[in-house]
């Protein structure tokens, strides 16, 4: 665990994104340097403060790599370049890399980022860039070469442990989906209901179409700084209160023990609230990665936000939304509001917790709280990030 | 599908198939079963180990049905029923994942055993079959 100095010393003074689309047209390099002046122009800092980078892709190399992005922002120096291969189980860890570095005195601006065409110009399948042994070779021999069939027979086991269906998958499709319609920036803006979800085609059983994350062309960025240079800035301080990456074991520690769904977040949550000096009762918005509906719920108990075998029941009764007990992935998520392996979450957390709160809903002006135009929650403090699994976790915290 | 990669670890699994045996590995100084099978053991660090034919059967604990390709390029003949089972006298430790030859009506806790495909040149896989109750 780490020292309690790391706990509020840094800060994400800066988020910015392109455009989310089916094909953009453009190359990675274009999207990520769009995303990464934006988050800088936001941190309130010239390109040239940036002097750490910090990258993260899920197999092959869809993203810029750090050499580019220096020759694309024109830095004078760069002290730390980082490719996380982790992908969205490491969105935090990604982040914390940066914070790390900055708190170690070795970079001042870190920039985190990820652009991919993953739509529109997915790498190719038949060469999947795996590690050298471990799990893959004992999974795509049969046919297991998508995240739903290496964690779907997880979430499936998960289900008949506590009796659930598909159909208890909808209300948090349909939630997300409300949230998304909320958040100029998401992919997916049609209106859905519990019947459209179970009217969607089976893609990998148990989910359903409308189970499943969206994939989009894109990118999104944010500058981790020191929170005292961060001090000052408009948005007032969002502090980085903890954060924890690792893994119990992929994908599932029970994978072999034990029950058999069991993910990283039982144990990760723990610690990472102990370190944040929090409960979750403290917790007021969450942001959990949402690959299939059913992982999301998952999370949700996993993390500690419902009993085992609740998550979905809570969600039917609306403890989740924007006004409930906690809001739970209020842009929409990977569900609805597009993919960028997790930074998506972090971003949207560090959106509601900044002063003047979210940007890109509907509101004219001021929040108003009125749900038809507006998805900013009431006065969060604390938030909770995940990346898939629990394999990396963040709190962050917004400033008094 | 791709074949499986064989390597200095898990040569001695497929030979195993390649002959219709269903072999693991176990410790030859805890006897923990080892999976995936690896030179070192995670319970005890010992680097010896034994190889030793197994029944093959066991119990499915996870499943998925593929219904529509997932990817471009994907060839597998859909649906297709993937599970992982928890073989029997591993000690809980070896959950295999393969293919199931069913109807679709399989479920989580349902026996099964192991046989072995048989396409000519081809490396032979493990696939697992609904033991009737």
């Amino acid at each position: 665990m780490s020292e309690p100095r790391f706990r509020d010393a840094c800060a994400i003074s800066g988020i910015g994104w392109s455009a989310l689309s089916k094909a953009s047209g453009r190359t990675p390099a274009a999207l990520a340097t769009e995303a990464a002046l934006a988050a800088i122009a936001d941190a309130g800092l010239e390109p040239a403060e940036i002097d750490g980078l910090v990258t993260l892709f899920w197999g092959a190399r869809d993203t810029p790599a750090p050499s580019e992005m220096v020759a694309a922002l024109g830095l004078p120096r760069c002290r730390l370049s980082h490719c996380d291969a982790g992908g969205g189980a490491w969105a935090c860890s990604a982040v914390m890399a940066a914070a790390l570095a900055v708190h170690a005195g070795i970079c001042r601006h870190v920039l985190v980022y990820r652009g991919a065409n993953m739509r529109s110009a997915p790498p190719p399948s038949a060469d999947p860039d795996y590690w050298p042994s471990g799990q893959r070779p004992w999974s795509e021999p049969f046919g297991a070469v998508h995240a739903a069939t290496l964690y779907g027979p997880h979430v499936a086991a998960w289900m008949h442990a506590h009796g659930l269906s598909n159909s208890d998958f909808a209300d948090l499709a349909v939630m997300q989906r409300a949230h998304a319609r909320l958040n100029r920036k998401a992919m997916m803006q049609a209106p859905m209901s519990v019947d459209d979800h179970q009217q969607s085609p089976w893609i990998i059983r148990p989910f359903r179409l409308l189970d499943c994350s969206i994939f989009n062309d894109g990118a999104m960025a944010l500058v981790v700084s020191a929170s005292d240079a961060a001090r000052g800035s408009k948005h007032g301080v969002v502090t980085i209160r903890a954060a924890l990456g690792g893994s119990s074991g992929a994908p599932v520690r029970a994978w072999g023990s034990g029950d058999y769904w069991t993910l990283n977040a039982e144990a990760l949550s723990r610690e990472l609230y102990a370190q944040a000096g929090i409960s979750v009762a403290d917790i007021d918005i969450a942001q959990l990665y949402d690959p299939f509906t059913g992982m999301a719920l998952m999370h949700v108990e996993q993390f500690g936000l419902a009993a085992a075998g609740q998550a979905a029941r809570a969600v039917a009764e609306g403890e989740f939304g924007l006004d409930g007990r906690i809001a739970l992935n209020s842009s929409g998520g990977h569900l609805s509001e597009g993919n960028l392996a997790g930074l998506g979450h972090v971003i949207e957390a560090v959106q509601q917790l900044r002063a003047g709160g979210v940007r890109d809903d509907l509101c004219d002006g001021e929040h108003s709280f009125d749900r038809s135009c507006c998805r900013q929650v009431r006065s969060p403090r604390i938030a909770l990030v995940a990346g898939e699994c629990g394999d990396s976790g963040l709190i962050l915290a917004r400033e008094a | 599908m791709r074949p499986p990669v064989m390597d200095a670890d898990s040569a001695p699994f497929w030979k195993g198939c390649d002959e219709g045996r269903l072999m693991g590995q176990s410790c030859e100084g805890c006897g923990t079963f080892r999976w995936p099978p690896r030179e070192y053991c995670p319970s005890c660090h010992s680097h010896s180990s034994r190889w030793s034919g197994l029944g093959g059967t066991g119990q499915i604990v996870g499943l998925v049905v593929v219904e529509r390709a997932p990817m471009p390029g994907f060839d597998a003949p859909l649906p297709l029923p993937i599970v992982h089972v928890e073989l029997d006298g591993t000690g809980g430790k070896m959950v295999l994942q393969a293919n199931l030859r069913s109807d679709g009506k399989a479920a989580i806790g349902d026996r099964v055993r192991t046989e072995f495909t048989d396409a000519e040149g081809a490396q032979r896989l493990p696939v697992f079959v609904l033991q009737k109750s």
